[in-house]
């Protein structure tokens, strides 16, 4: 199970780089991983800022990253899209696109609808704290 | 566990080495906390004083108690808790990691304080040599059952207070024997009682903290 709060998950005095190879190596992955992960997010620029020093949306792609490392089975993302402009929101469909389409579960907690239809063949609703609608 | 353990250890040193906290806070604070003992002391007084090596201890438990919430801190923030948890890392390595990194920092700050002492509470140089040793495995005890005690207090309000008050029982015995290892180096006497309490108050809260830092964790 992986877990992406809108918060950032990672050390804020950690650089892209230290806090993904932090991960790898728990996870015992391959380190020549960490790069390829950071180039599908865009974050290659990055790779040597403190993760303290990002903006919001690339703090969402470090989450990403350190996702796809751990590569799990059931992806939770709480809000996802918060604090992202319109390519931001654009670059998360398209991963979590990919995602889905290797056969992962994604559940996404948002105050708005998803965009794309294809990321939620199910939606459910919640108005204070029940299920109003399922769709 | 080892793996773990010293995968832990050179993230929280890398974070500490990145934010300068141990370099630019908590020493200059407690080398003013040692000047003002000296000064407090009367600066006559202070060579002649048997007060030197309780200070000396009062001192590093101060500094002890900022880098225990210091170390817990770096994994308090929003998110990256439950992240690291997904990771699935062996709570007794983290346990060690961490105890470990702490150990390093108080070894650091501790080696300021002694070269302190010496200048500021005029301590003898050759009998701070010799308790050098007893130093370094108090401190290393208290890095243990700081880490233990810091899981415990972590994420509660009011921890910078609750820390000192559940932690007392635990660094108060190794806080006797070292200051008595470091009279005794002073002074002359029984160095060797001392010591054998100081290796099974580590030996106690190694083995406490890699059984019950995951429950810690988790609750």
């Amino acid at each position: 199970m992986g877990w992406l709060g809108h918060e950032g998950s990672f050390y804020d005095d950690l650089s892209v780089r230290e806090n993904l190879v932090f991960a790898a190596r728990a996870l015992e992955r391959p380190l020549d991983e960490v790069a390829s992960v950071v180039d599908r997010v865009g974050l290659t620029s990055r790779m040597n800022t403190t993760s303290r020093q990002l903006s919001a949306g690339q703090r969402r792609r470090l989450g990403l990253a350190w996702l796809l490392l751990r590569r799990p089975q059931l992806w939770l993302l709480d809000e996802p899209y918060a604090s992202l402009d319109d390519e931001g929101r654009s670059f998360f469909d398209a991963m979590l696109g990919d995602v889905v389409a290797s056969g992962a579960t994604v559940v996404v907690s948002a105050h708005d609808p998803l965009r794309s239809a294809a990321l939620a063949p199910r939606t459910l609703t919640m108005a204070g704290g029940r299920i109003v609608g399922d769709s | 566990m080892i793996r773990v353990a010293l995968l832990v250890a050179a993230k929280d040193l890398r974070i500490e080495a990145r934010s300068r906290v141990l370099l630019w806070q908590v020493v200059p604070f407690g080398v003013m906390a040692l000047l003002l003992s000296g000064l407090a002391l009367g600066p006559s007084n202070a060579g002649h004083s048997n007060a030197g090596p309780g200070l000396f201890y009062l001192v590093n438990l101060l500094v002890a108690l900022l880098m225990i919430n210091r170390s817990q801190a770096v994994e308090r923030t929003p998110g990256t808790r439950a992240s690291i948890a997904t990771l699935g890392l062996d709570p007794a390595g983290v346990f060690l990691g961490k105890s470990l990194a702490l150990a390093v920092e108080l070894w650091t700050s501790g080696a300021v304080l002694l070269a302190g002492a010496v200048l500021f509470l005029h301590t003898a140089l050759h009998g701070a040599l010799v308790a050098l040793p007893s130093v370094v495995l108090v401190l290393a005890a208290l890095a243990c059952a700081g880490t233990l005690y810091g899981a415990l207090t972590a994420g509660d309000g009011a921890t910078a207070t609750l820390l000192p008050v559940l932690a007392l029982p635990a660094f108060a015995p190794l806080l006797i024997a070292g200051e008595r290892s470091f009279s005794a180096a002073l002074h002359g006497g029984g160095l060797w009682e001392w010591w054998v309490i100081i290796l099974v108050a580590l030996a106690a809260y190694l083995a406490a903290g890699i059984l019950l830092y995951g429950v810690l964790e988790e609750s």
